[in-house]
């Protein structure tokens, strides 16, 4: 996957964690159901975002 | 001209006030247009200018011919959701309704039309050079359109100009009350009469189900923005057959000295419509919205549910039919008007209490009566709703039954 696909997988996961939030507004008491798709968002923005790192040649 | 860099800083990091992230917003016009996440998705593919536009046809560049994104079987998807043979996207739903006027009409002619339509309706009439007639509603409190009052509209026409109305427009729901008007039964008089039958679904198609066929629809136009989950500007435009080729005739001008011919723009169209970042949320909303149309029913118990509620507080009541048909809902709430007569912030106390609680939508200034559209929130959310009306009534000791 290219650099700019990567970027894009995290902005597109974290509009899928935004999405709860959307769903959940104006508190954001999520449910079980609602607290995985947010989590698993998260977890998959963090994932691009190492391999971005590392394409990038940035990581430490 | 330079222009000052200190003005160039108001168009940097543009933010919205009221995201849908943080508060819950209930602007009748709003609620059917919050795009899905594959829509906010398409945007960042498909945000710039004539980004749909990468692999054109070159023999036929035309919009509606483009596979790459899928725009050609968009149509032809979007014709067969709505029950009509064909379908293209234009900017406004006022501009489908200008389109199908003045390809319809000839200029002097009368469009026949419900007294509850919108603005835009009139206007586009105006443009086209029509004449409008109107059909009464029944006033407070429900403002039911008089349908059976088109064949006497369309007979007054008849018997002033000696010519038949050039189509019949019914607006399917109200911007103001949220009454769902019986098409089919408009549809019927136009058809005997044989006059097209615009059918304005800008608050309906999208939400719920619509079936341009049964309703005997000519054409159907909508609102993508309001009501498909898609940016503006969006406009709908469905034909039936029988009228397609007449609405969507090709251009035939000529240029005199280069002899250059347009022959597959057609022509009331202006050639391509909607390009790039609204067209692509349009699409990319599509699947949602076939498959929330089924939950329209809920949609429908989550405004009684409200209404029902908000009814509880003494002197409160919603005006318009009831049973509640639709989720737009217009309120008369005598008793938050008498508090804002004496409050320090007037009629903006309402508005006040409610951004307080994360709740925006409501008109700022009105507390006599004002709309609100529950379409897409949850019960949950709905339920924070009616708390926080019942809160506000409570700290004004207002009565709740």
């Amino acid at each position: 996957m290219s650099l700019s696909r990567e970027i894009k997988e995290v902005i597109n996961n974290m509009l899928s964690a935004d999405q709860v939030l959307r769903e959940t507004a104006p508190q954001h008491l999520m449910n079980g159901e609602e607290e995985k798709r947010f989590l698993d968002a998260v977890s998959k923005a963090e994932d691009s975002l190492r391999k971005i790192r590392g394409m990038a040649g940035m990581q430490r | 001209m330079r222009v000052p860099e200190e003005r160039l800083r108001a168009y940097s990091n543009l933010r919205r006030d009221f995201s849908e992230e943080e508060y819950i917003n209930l602007q009748p016009i709003q609620r059917g247009g919050v795009l899905t996440e594959e829509a906010r998705r398409a945007i960042l593919e498909f945000g710039d200018g004539y980004s749909v536009c990468d692999w054109c046809p070159p023999k036929t560049a035309r919009l509606d011919m483009i596979t790459d994104p899928p725009i050609k079987q968009f149509y032809e998807d979007l014709a067969t959701f709505l029950g009509m043979g064909v379908a293209r996207v234009v900017t406004r739903c006022r501009e489908a309704k200008f389109i199908a006027f003045r390809m319809l009409s000839q200029e002097g002619d009368t469009v026949v039309l419900d007294s509850l339509a919108h603005y835009s309706s009139y206007i586009a009439a105006e443009l086209a050079g029509l004449m409008v007639k109107e059909v009464p509603n029944s006033g407070p409190p429900e403002y039911r359109i008089d349908v059976a009052a088109y064949a006497s509209k369309i007979e007054e026409v008849k018997a002033k100009t000696g010519k038949l109305p050039a189509a019949v427009l019914l607006t399917h729901v109200d911007y103001m009350y949220g009454n769902v008007a019986d098409a089919k039964a408009v549809g019927k008089i136009a058809n005997d009469y044989n006059i097209p039958f615009i059918l304005n679904c800008a608050y309906s198609a999208g939400v719920m189900p619509i079936d341009g066929k049964e309703l005997g629809a000519d054409v159907i136009v909508s609102s993508g923005h309001k009501s498909w989950a898609a940016s503006a500007p969006t406009g709908i435009l469905a034909l039936g057959a029988s009228l397609s080729e007449r609405i969507l005739s090709k251009s035939s001008i000529e240029g005199d000295l280069s002899k250059r011919r347009f022959a597959a723009k057609e022509l009331a169209l202006l050639g391509c419509t909607v390009m790039g970042a609204p067209m692509v949320t349009l699409m990319a909303s599509f699947p949602a919205v076939v498959k929330r149309v089924e939950g329209w029913e809920e949609e429908v118990q989550k405004a009684r549910f409200l209404v029902d509620e908000l009814e509880r507080i003494e002197g409160v009541r919603q005006v318009g039919i009831r049973p509640k048909e639709h989720t737009l809902t217009h309120m008369e709430t005598e008793p938050f008007f008498r508090i804002s007569e004496s409050h320090k912030r007037r009629g903006y106390f309402l508005y006040d209490e409610l951004r307080s609680r994360k709740i925006v939508g409501i008109q700022p200034g009105l507390t006599k009566h004002f709309k609100f559209n529950t379409y897409g929130l949850s019960w949950d959310q709905v339920r924070y709703v009616r708390d926080a009306f019942h809160d506000i009534a409570k700290k004004y000791q207002l009565k709740i039954k």
